[in-house]
């Protein structure tokens, strides 16, 4: 899993294609969400990621591989890193990887990283569409290597063996030394992501982005039982809008008079 | 959907025999400045409700050095037991130690359900356990409820708040869950409520604790900005216009006792308020006793940040914004005309009421009230 010292470094980045959750829409009868037609993105944290990624490399030599899991259409989330500069992409594609909750995902990645010889791994902090913030840590554990979230600044030692890094909290920040390999979930206090340039889309073109299939992966030793909705602990049986509430008492007209009778409801509440 | 309905029945009998192990509702009491964490207080109303339809017992799990000086606390607040887990190397929260800590209790244990607070430490922490103890978890969730089965109904608002869905995590246990801060509200402290605590010692290796924390910076958090503690929140969006005029909110948040003032993510964005008071979906959850939505259109993804307030008032010159779907009260108007006017008539009837009492007590005679 370590890389020798000379090879330097072999960073491994996840990277996710989402709906682009602002073009979303509810439909006005059922209130149910409207899916289809909805533009897909590279996920906007992913993009933090990247930028950690690629300055790491810029600084310390080495090679940077971006991986997905999903429909065929993220290939177009690994295109972009690709424009961005990473080296190479690898899609995890399958009918049975669908519906895989965040255990089931960061499963299905780690059987891929396991073929690599990285020496960190790189995850956004969230997806924008399932918003959990789980599948960095969860991968992590199924590579056994340490972790850390909210990361906002990394320090790589001069001999690669490990890094400092700071994680951004609440009410402050926490400063951590962590042996390599590790893995770090980039936060945007990172630092503003770059924009591909046109030369950065004329190359990823050319790239090939390497395919793989539950098949393949079942070849490296994965174990089927444990991709998708069928190797997932939680499922979801049922969504549904967000709860209307009573109506509630609203006055227009002329704005003294409203006021007045709002002051009253609120002394009868208690407030005035 | 019926499949999928069909998926969350267990019926084999060694995978419900298995089940039947896991017993306890468990919250996980988290320690950070050096005092237990709002959210580690508000999930032990989640769990108490959960722990009466279940008929099973609340524990709270405690980690780190000196710690067991919160017990009571936890208990006054609702557990009836706790677990207090104390080593020299858990002083501060690392990844790898507070993991291998925990699930080596939760593998003894075997509690069937286990709450964490959605802050950031917390929830890193369960996403570890979680894979560790290979099971499901579900995040940010703003409600719970138990199915006829037995099953814990994890509920989460997703794609920002257009939808809610619910978790199950059948075949799977202990079933974890992170809340959002301000999805519950603490109870009344009972400080004579005793509960039992077990001391648990951790086997930690050089190799559960490979990541060294040098340092923990601290900044306190501005109590004008602790919107999640306030009572009356008073926040404003893009009808307002400028940052200066967010002082007209500051005003009539003024008149009320632990008022803060909030806003949307747009006004954030602009500058107009710092992000610690992003209400909403990607902000912060809020519960105060009263809110007013001032010159806010009520996106969804606002309104999941703010649903549980007790009284909402909504202050909108469009009659159509969806604010007013969700509000008890509300004023189509100009905000500028309305706010001023509400400001000086608070004072007005206050005033008056002032006067009232006086006269009341100087024209009556002793005795009578
Ligand atoms: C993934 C995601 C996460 C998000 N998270 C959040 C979040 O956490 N919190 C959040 O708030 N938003 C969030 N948003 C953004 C959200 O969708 C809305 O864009 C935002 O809440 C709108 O802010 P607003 O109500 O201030 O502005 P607008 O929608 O522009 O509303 C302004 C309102 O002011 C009224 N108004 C204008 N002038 C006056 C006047 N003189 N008097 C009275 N009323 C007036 C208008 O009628 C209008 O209703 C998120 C979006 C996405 C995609
Ligand atoms: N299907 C996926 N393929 C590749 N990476 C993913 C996938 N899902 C999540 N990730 C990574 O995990 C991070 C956190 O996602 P989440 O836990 O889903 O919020 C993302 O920013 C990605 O880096």
């Amino acid at each position: 899993m370590v890389s020798g010292a000379s090879v330097g470094l072999n960073i491994l980045l996840a990277v996710k294609q989402v709906p682009d959750v602002s073009e979303l829409r509810l439909d006005p009868v059922t209130h149910s969400l409207l899916r289809e037609g909805v533009p897909s993105v590279l996920n906007p944290y992913d993009r933090y990621a990247l930028e950690a990624g690629l300055r790491l490399k810029e600084i310390h030599g080495g090679r940077l591989t971006v991986v997905s899991m999903g429909p065929p259409q993220a290939r177009k989330a690994l295109q972009e890193s690709l424009a961005l500069g990473a080296d190479e992409a690898v899609l995890l594609t399958d009918r049975a990887f669908a519906a895989a909750d965040t255990w089931a995902t960061a499963y299905t990645l780690s059987v891929f990283a396991k073929t690599l010889p990285f020496n960190m791994v790189l995850t956004g902090l969230k997806a924008i569409d399932g918003e959990t913030s789980q599948v960095g840590a969860e991968l992590a554990e199924f590579l056994d290597i340490p972790h850390a979230s909210y990361v906002r600044k990394i320090d790589l030692r001069e001999d690669m063996q490990g890094v400092t890094i700071e994680r951004q909290l609440e009410n402050g920040y926490d400063v951590w030394e962590l042996p390599l390999p590790c893995l770090l979930m980039v936060a945007k206090e990172f630092g503003q992501p770059r924009l591909a340039t046109l030369q950065g889309y004329i190359r990823a073109k050319r790239q090939k982005i390497r395919i793989l299939t539950a098949h393949d992966l079942e070849a490296l030793g994965a174990n089927s039982a444990n991709f998708g909705l069928k190797g997932s602990p939680t499922f979801i049986p049922k969504v549904s809008p967000p709860p209307a509430k009573p109506p509630g008492t609203i006055w227009s007209g002329d704005p003294k008079d409203s006021v007045r009778k709002l002051v009253d409801a609120l002394s009868r509440e208690g407030f005035v | 959907m019926s499949a999928q309905s069909q998926f969350g029945v267990v019926t084999d009998s060694e995978t419900l025999r298995r089940l039947a192990e896991y017993k306890g509702i468990w919250t996980y009491a988290e320690v950070e400045s050096g005092q237990l964490t709002e959210v580690s207080l508000e999930l032990l109303t989640g769990a108490r409700s959960i722990a009466k339809k279940t008929g099973e017992q609340v524990a709270s799990v405690l980690v780190g050095q000196e710690v067991e000086r919160f017990v009571a606390e936890l208990s006054a607040f609702g557990a009836d037991k706790v677990f207090v887990i104390q080593d020299p190397r858990l002083r501060s929260y690392a990844s790898d130690s507070y993991t291998e800590a925990v699930a080596q209790l939760t593998r003894e244990k075997k509690p069937s359900v286990f709450l964490f607070g959605a802050n950031r430490n917390a929830r890193d922490l369960a996403s570890r356990l979680a894979g560790r103890l290979n099971t499901g978890l579900a995040a940010d969730c703003i409600k719970l409820e138990v199915n006829e089965r037995g099953q814990l109904e994890q509920i989460r608002p997703d794609f920002g708040g257009k939808e809610l869905s619910v978790v199950l995590a059948p075949r799977h246990r202990p079933q974890m869950t992170t809340i959002r801060p301000g999805s519950y509200r603490k109870q009344e402290p009972d400080y004579s409520r005793v509960s039992s605590s077990e001391y648990f010692v951790p086997k930690l290796s050089e190799n559960h604790c490979r990541i060294k924390v040098l340092k923990n910076v601290r900044q306190p958090i501005d109590p004008s900005e602790d919107i999640e503690k306030a009572t009356v929140l008073v926040s404003g969006g893009m009808g307002l216009r400028s940052k200066e005029n967010f002082e007209l909110l500051r005003r009539l948040a003024g008149l009320f006792g632990n008022a803060s003032v909030a806003g949307t993510r747009s006004v954030c964005e602009k500058g107009w308020l710092p992000s610690s008071v992003q209400v909403g979906q990607s902000g912060k959850t809020v519960s105060p006793k009263l809110y007013f939505a001032v010159g806010l259109s009520g996106a969804i993804q606002h309104l999941v940040g703010m649903q549980n307030s007790e009284i909402v008032v909504a202050i909108n010159s469009d009659a159509e914004a969806q604010i007013f779907k969700v509000c008890t009260y509300g004023i189509v108007g100009d905000l500028f005309q309305v706010v001023p006017l509400l400001i000086d008539e608070i004072k007005k009837v206050r005033v008056e009421r002032k006067l009232m009492r006086e006269t009341v007590t100087v024209g009556t005679p002793a005795g009578d009230p």
